[in-house]
């Protein structure tokens, strides 16, 4: 399989998210290379992955005829929705988990693209998640909407997931979600996956002693009658409608962003239930029949939310008053829903 | 509550300081008053300082109230008018050590519901832009702030992930005034009247109690005085102003 570019995991460590980001390659019908130095072969399954694992190494990578492209929050980094490819059949490279893209493939890079994620406490995404966005942007989504200005908190759009079907999927998700600034995200769990699961807590100190702040609240949603919103929007692979990058997303919190498990049965019926005027946004991808993934195509759907928004950075994000010492806010308290769940940063890192 | 016995109470005070806010505290009335006391029968001279204050209208420092236009979809609810209107009935009491009073654009200040008005300590009131009425606020209001909200004369309506919250005429107005800018300076008099301008001196829990009575109070009296002024213009056939 050729294409405009090639996918490179360089220090990937995890083989689960190896998987995925060949299911990412596949979707934009690019190549899938890894740069080993973690031990991934050893732990390679083919079955799993559906093919054998396709290394390179660091002569190979970096020939200096091949351009390299690092997705990485790296000083001097361009926003990722801005970047063009360059020319040359390029390779975009993807970094470990934890330590990112080496320094000599960062060094060596012809550009270096971040994705802007104006989340409090999260502000990375899973690697295979990063890779989707990243080659979404890249290589194609001509005919962008443009971006409103103004303050992206008073646009954001409400977001449900709907029923995905694997409890890593869905962490996943929930991270990208945080990661682009939302607070609050709408979970349906028909398949049970995210309550009274057992899950997998980092018993990191440092991260133990930030796990109280920003925290992610995911809301039970039930999975039946209309929802009190006054405009839906679903967006996903398989549905009909416009390409996302051409419908509006945004609207505020009386809008609902509807991202789907579109393996689940009984969607059609499930997306009938929603309401009687409901929009769709398809998730425009060059290949076709590849392995479907929820956490990829979500984390494309927030991320043109995102962009849609104007949010920049954390570390650039205006509107915030400068701080005056004490300060007393005269606000409306809200009430957690029965069953909602407060989900850490620490443990969002971990998908 | 005065800080001190020498100290005149926060009512004769608070009028008397703004009016002349760099005034020495040693030509205060009741400092001279209690130095001629103790001074010898040769020592006593005219004083230079009145040794009562008598307040002249008008002469109060002017509270500037700053105005940023809200954005598309967003309205100020009160006016400048309004907050000064509110303010000169309210008198020299509640305007004592206020610096300003700001109309802004709303900011994401980490709170999940809409934020109405916020106070900078020492002194500075902002209060935030709203969105044009009715409100979706996404999730449910907690019991306390759903009956802030109908007190106020909203019409509130609940979903499991939803919150309408309708303002009919000029219920969003007066909701922002006392629950937003006089709640504000209620946390402003806790500190200003202690004299810990700028140091925590109560916990959340009283600070927010006493603000809310404050501004519960001072919607009795605003209600009380335009039933009054409805009353006399009725019963003399004038308009009420």
């Amino acid at each position: 399989m050729s294409g405009p570019a090639r996918l490179v995991g360089d220090g990937v460590g995890n083989p689960a998210n190896a998987y995925a980001l060949r299911d990412a390659a596949a979707m934009f019908g690019v190549p899938c290379l890894f740069r080993d130095s973690r031990g991934l072969a050893a732990q390679w399954s083919a079955e799993r992955a559906g093919g054998q694992l396709d290394l390179l190494d660091t002569a190979e990578l970096m020939d200096g005829v091949t351009p390299i492209v690092a997705v990485e929050n790296a000083p001097g980094a361009t926003s990722v929705f801005d970047t063009a490819l360059p020319a040359g059949h390029p390779s975009v490279v993807v970094g470990n988990e934890r330590l990112g893209v080496r320094p000599d493939a960062l060094r060596a890079a012809a550009r270096c693209v971040q994705i802007p994620m104006p989340g409090r406490g999260v502000n990375t995404l899973n690697v295979a998640s990063a890779a989707a966005v990243a080659l979404h942007y890249l290589l194609g989504a001509t005919g962008r909407r443009p971006v409103r200005g103004g303050q992206p908190g008073s646009r954001r759009p409400a977001v449900l997931l709907l029923g995905p079907d694997d409890h890593v999927e869905a962490g996943s998700t929930l991270r990208s979600a945080a990661a682009f600034g939302w607070q609050t995200v709408g979970l349906d769990d028909r398949a049970k996956v995210w309550w009274d699961t057992p899950r997998p807590v980092r018993a990191e100190a440092r991260a133990a002693a930030r796990s109280h702040r920003n925290p992610l609240r995911v809301v039970p949603v039930p999975a039946d009658g209309p929802v009190p919103y006054r405009r839906v929007v679903v967006a996903g692979l398989d549905v009909d409608g416009p390409a996302l990058h051409r419908v509006a997303l945004t609207g505020g919190p009386d809008t609902l962003l509807v991202i789907p498990d579109e393996r689940s049965p009984g969607l059609d019926e499930d997306l009938r239930r929603l309401g009687p005027r409901v929009e769709y946004a398809r998730v425009e991808v060059p290949a076709v029949g590849f392995g479907y993934r929820y956490r990829l195509v979500a984390a494309i759907v927030l991320a043109e939310v995102a962009r849609q928004l104007g949010a920049g950075t954390a570390a650039g994000r205006s509107g915030t008053p400068a701080r005056h010492g004490l300060r007393y806010d005269s606000a409306l308290d809200l009430v957690d829903v029965p069953g909602t769940e407060l989900v850490t940063p620490a443990e969002l890192a971990t998908y | 509550m005065s800080r001190s016995l020498h100290t005149d109470p926060y009512p004769i005070r608070a009028p008397r300081r703004l009016a002349a806010p760099w005034a020495r505290r040693a030509a205060e009335p009741r400092v001279r008053r209690r130095r001629l006391r103790r001074s010898t029968a040769a020592q006593r001279c005219e004083p230079a300082y009145p040794l009562e204050f008598t307040p002249v209208d008008g002469a109060l420092i002017r509270l500037p109230i700053r105005s940023v236009p809200a954005r598309p979809g967003f309205v100020h609810p009160a006016t400048v008018a309004d907050i000064a209107r509110l303010l000169d009935f309210f008198g020299p009491t509640v305007r004592y050590g206020l610096r300003a009073v700001e109309l802004r654009q709303s900011v994401a200040a980490g709170h999940l519901g809409p934020v109405l008005a916020t106070l900078l300590v020492p002194g500075v009131v902002l209060l935030h832009e709203q969105p044009r009425p009715p409100w979706t606020v996404p999730g449910r209001l907690r019991p306390r702030s759903e009956s802030r909200l109908v007190r106020a004369g909203a019409r509130v309506e609940s979903a499991a992930t939803l919150t309408r919250i309708d303002w009919p005429g000029t219920t969003l107005r007066d909701f922002v005034l006392f629950d937003g800018l006089l709640h504000e300076i209620g946390h402003h008099q806790v500190q200003q009247m202690t004299g810990k301008r700028t140091a925590r001196i109560r916990r959340t829990a009283d600070h927010e109690r006493y603000a809310d009575d404050f501004a519960a109070r001072c919607r009795l009296r605003w209600t009380a005085a335009a039933e009054v002024t409805g009353t006399a213009a009725r019963s003399t056939g004038t308009a009420a102003r």
